[in-house]
């Protein structure tokens, strides 16, 4: 068992205090600019993810990978939730793993 | 461009895909309350302690003062290794990495252990084994993920089962874990269940005096029964046919949920199931 390295359940906002570290999102892609995805995350603001090319538009993807200054992420793992995935609830966990149940979590 | 297989490693320019973007009729839901297993993080588990005697063997975890005999992980399967008797693999929830071993007795384990691949999502069902820093799991129910709300719910239902438990253990001793009470004040409204596991209620079974009970917990309460609980090889579908006088494709509903969540699990064959946790 190794708990060494979790990685943070993060919206835009939250992305911000992480930086350095490992995160999780999910972001609605958007459109691509030179390699890069451009995303909407739960809380809408737009976060850039490298090294993650290829998502189908308007799905979510779950981004999991290491902070970056300017609202990036550099993608490690990336998982295609589809259309039916609901932010909402998301956005209220990231809430949640941040702050009065950060000990569950981090 | 991206593939969209299940990779057996990830790189930052591959996606898993959806195993299956459709909402799942059997994902649960948490205002449905009872759950014989307990949803956790791998954290939470890393800091499980176990009860009674300081590292006696086979004494079970305590996890906010209740000891669980069944946990629920989702999270990503790594390092599956397949041989004659088990699969073993990791799962990691974001939280931290917890090994698994499955043990394979017939077609069904198989047919199981195989639909399951690195890099996927699953939802797993099992046992803690292990002391304290060693811990590992056993599984008996693993499947993957095929609605990713699904995902957020399992951690959403993490928060509330560790409320619920720290709420009710104010100054009193570790409790075995049992079926939860499906009312709940604790903050969660109807907003925190996503609209997928929403629109896809449990089949309600209809009584005569007017009221109605959740056929998913009657159907639950037949295999709890002592008689059915020390049977070898469960119930068969047809005596809940039997029982209920419903169509076999309604009791089979309840069962295929029930099983999905971890309450019952398959024995000889797909029509033998038996309560996988005995209050």
């Amino acid at each position: 068992m190794d708990t060494s390295g979790p990685a943070a359940f993060v919206n835009g906002e939250i992305l911000k205090m992480f930086v350095g570290r490992r995160v999780r999102t999910v972001v609605q892609a958007q459109r691509e600019e030179g390699g890069l995805l451009i995303g909407q995350s739960t809380d809408g603001h737009q976060l850039t993810i490298k090294g993650a090319s290829g998502a189908p538009m308007s799905h979510y993807v779950e981004i999991i990978g290491i902070a970056e200054p300017n609202q990036a992420i550099r993608a490690e793992v990336c998982t295609d939730f589809g259309e039916n995935f609901d932010p909402a609830p998301f956005n209220g966990l990231c809430k949640l793993a941040n702050g009065q149940m950060k000990d569950l979590f981090l | 461009m991206m593939s969209f297989s299940q990779p057996d490693a990830f790189s930052p320019s591959q996606f898993t895909s959806s195993q299956n973007a459709a909402a799942d009729s059997t994902t649960p839901s948490k205002s449905r309350g009872a759950s014989s297993t307990m949803p956790l993080t791998v954290k939470q588990i890393s800091e499980a302690q176990q009860s009674g005697i300081t590292g006696e063997k086979g004494a079970p975890f305590v996890v906010d003062g209740v000891e669980t005999a069944n946990v629920r992980l989702v999270g990503l399967v790594s390092g599956k290794t397949e041989r004659n008797t088990d699969v073993s693999f990791t799962i990691d929830d974001g939280t931290g990495r917890l090994d698994f071993i499955r043990w394979v007795n017939d077609g069904a384990d198989s047919a199981e252990t195989a639909a399951v691949q690195n890099g996927m999502y699953v939802s797993v069902i099992g046992s803690l084994k292990g002391l304290q820093e060693r811990k590992r799991a056993t599984a008996f129910a693993i499947r993957p993920v095929t609605d990713y709300n699904e995902v957020t719910l399992h951690f959403i239902q993490c928060v509330r089962m560790h409320l619920e438990n720290t709420k009710s253990q104010i100054g009193s001793p570790a409790k075995t874990y049992s079926a939860m009470g499906s009312s709940s004040s604790n903050g969660f409204s109807e907003m925190t269940t996503p609209t997928s596991v929403k629109s896809n209620p449990a089949p309600v079974l209809s009584v005569t005096n007017g009221s109605k009970t959740d056929l998913n917990t009657e159907v639950l309460n037949v295999f709890r029964e002592p008689a059915n609980v020390e049977s070898e090889h469960g119930v068969h579908i047809d005596e809940i046919v039997k029982r209920f006088r419903l169509p076999e494709a309604k009791i089979k509903v309840a069962i295929d949920y029930l099983a999905d969540i971890g309450h019952i699990y398959s024995t000889i064959d797909e029509s033998h199931y038996k309560s996988a946790f005995n209050e």
